[in-house]
């Protein structure tokens, strides 16, 4: 294909839909319709912790992440402890000294300078779990999960969220996002 | 007066201190306040917490707009009280939560009876994840309930519906239909001979 | 070849983006408007492209300005708010793709396995024009030829708005753009 005939498919493809005048109305009646924050907003924002999820400063776009993730659910029966704290968290009865698993979480992301993993099992917090970097750009770390189902996401760099992409999804995104599921069986 | 402070007092004493903990230090005390009411009556309900203050602390880590993570929370406990109903009061927290997320994918409480029905006594938590899963990849509610029926029928073990799950997924990524690959992977691993049952 | 330059600067409404963010931070909603009329036409070409129909474009793109309001208090605003935007959109887009795909299915029994293959479409029809091309597209690459040659990105926006490395990206363009040359090998105007 010439040169020339590219160009004219280009032109094709950058000639602009139709306006529609309304249309900005519309969005603006949906924005509007959208629960009104009160004037106590700032204070609200000042008590709730705000390390970020999911925008990358174009700054950085010059070292873009590669986000292929793989988690590895691996139990290795022989680090299993009890864990009496299980107990006293949430309401339901359950049975005590169930024995956790080491469950690994695995990243493949070269270009960033640190990750962690945040899930149910350590509050969200990013700064709980760092995962380590090996020679081919692949984070690592192994954490000691209690039997069941486990909600978890990765953070790169502090601010950006990643989900597993690999591992089952968690429906919910009322958050803006989805998170991946560790089912972690129990030992028998 | 009197009444409201009592049954605030009231209020008080059943949250549990170990969670008002965490939540306490994330939220504003208006939210705090609407979050703890959610607890408390899920607590009543005999339903998880953990998942739930999980899910609050989550949305502070998000940055998320508080009246967003307290809609969510609720949204959250009204789906356990539903997944309860359905998949019955001796089920594990896993199912109630992986439940949870199939009703928030779209299914019904009669999916989650239907599966309980015909694997009375077997944990129902990873076929949950899978349909859940596999109707966020982009196979259609119904197809994805008569597949993990299907598999429940013939008892399938763990393993097979990781199985599915994982060649579904591949097979997506290869530019099958999900609807297809669902089916075909189904009518895969109804065709072998089953493994043996499950324990319980 | 040359990419699209910046948005055109309106007469009169030359205030930044991150200003009018914080207006509308501190409660002024109407302010969104002024980023709403900045961006939609953008949006929206996108969006049609993508999806091939207006009316799902719209949605889709009215969807994605409603969250970017609803989130606006997690954008910081050091980043650009257009790319933030775009990302929005972006996961819209394949939301709604998703979501299309899904309805379109009434419910497939176990015995109904024979499409295993992805194209809308009967590929025994000729492309008659550059719209139909696209729609014939593995839809990621759809998206890395849109965002490059209908909404004018670099490489380095793009990967920052799909998350995927410039060098993913670059295979995507050639890849779509050898189908989409392909398509339309055979098809003279007139």
């Amino acid at each position: 294909m010439t040169e020339e005939r590219w160009s004219w498919i280009e032109r094709e493809l950058r000639r602009d839909p139709p306006v529609d005048p309304a249309s900005i109305d519309r969005v603006m009646r949906q924005v509007r319709a959208v629960e009104p924050r009160t004037p106590a907003w700032a204070s609200f924002m000042r008590w709730v912790v705000r390390p970020r999820a999911v925008m990358l400063s174009p700054m950085h776009a010059a070292g873009a992440l590669a986000v292929a993730a793989i988690a590895i659910v691996i139990s290795m029966a022989a680090l299993g402890h009890p864990s009496p704290d299980g107990a006293s968290r949430g309401a339901a009865v359950r049975p005590s000294g169930l024995a956790r698993r080491d469950v690994q979480f695995l990243l493949v992301a070269p270009d960033a300078k640190r990750v962690s993993v945040v899930g149910d099992f350590n509050d969200w917090n990013p700064d709980a779990v760092q995962l380590r970097r090996t020679a081919a750009g692949v984070w690592s770390a192994v954490v000691a999960l209690t039997p069941g189902r486990h909600v978890y996401s990765f953070v790169i760099d502090g601010s950006k969220w990643v989900p597993d992409a690999s591992a089952p999804r968690a429906p919910e995104d009322e958050y803006g996002q989805s998170n991946s599921v560790a089912f972690v069986e129990s030992g028998s | 007066m009197r009444r409201t402070a009592a049954l605030l007092i009231f209020a008080a004493l059943r949250a549990a201190p170990a969670q008002n903990a965490r939540i306490d230090s994330l939220f504003a005390p208006p939210v705090r306040a609407e979050l703890n009411a959610v607890l408390a009556g899920a607590a009543a309900d005999r339903l998880p917490s953990e998942p739930l203050v999980q899910r609050a602390l989550e949305g502070a880590r998000r940055g998320v707009e508080p009246a967003r993570v307290v809609s969510a929370v609720r949204a959250f406990a009204d789906r356990l009280r539903i997944a309860r109903s359905a998949l019955g009061p001796a089920s594990t927290d896993a199912e109630l939560v992986a439940g949870a997320g199939v009703l928030y994918a779209g299914a019904d409480r009669t999916t989650l009876e239907r599966l309980r029905r015909v694997e009375p006594r077997r944990d129902l938590a990873l076929p949950l994840i899978v349909m859940a899963d596999i109707i966020e990849r982009g196979v259609p509610r119904d197809t994805a309930t008569s597949v993990i029926i299907a598999l429940g029928e013939a008892h399938v073990r763990d393993v097979d519906y990781q199985l599915l799950r994982q060649s579904i997924v591949l097979d997506i990524g290869s530019g099958a239909t999900p609807a297809a690959a669902a089916a075909a992977r189904a009518r895969g691993i109804l065709l072998n001979p089953p493994g043996p049952r499950p324990p319980r | 070849m040359t990419v699209l330059a910046m948005r055109p600067v309106t007469p009169g409404m030359e205030c930044p983006d991150a200003e009018i963010v914080r207006r509308v931070r501190g409660g002024d909603v109407d302010a969104y408007r002024s980023l709403v009329e900045r961006y939609h036409g953008r949006c929206l070409r996108y969006a049609v492209r993508m999806l091939d129909n207006r009316a799902d474009a719209e949605e889709v793109v009215q969807d994605a300005f409603t969250k970017a309001y609803r989130y606006l208090g997690s954008y910081r605003e050091r980043d650009a708010f257009a790319a933030w935007l775009m990302q929005i959109l972006v996961n819209e887009v394949r939301t709604a793709a998703v979501r299309r795909r899904r309805d379109d299915r009434a419910l497939v029994s176990l015995d109904d396995a024979s499409e295993l293959t992805a194209p809308r479409g009967a590929d025994a029809e000729s492309v008659t024009d550059v719209q139909q091309a696209l729609g014939r597209l593995d839809p990621s690459h759809r998206e890395a030829i849109v965002l490059k040659y209908v909404d004018g990105r670099t490489y380095e926006d793009m990967a920052v708005i799909t998350g995927l490395r410039v060098s993913a990206l670059k295979m995507r363009v050639k890849r779509a753009r050898a189908h989409l040359e392909a398509l339309l090998e055979e098809w003279t105007d007139d």
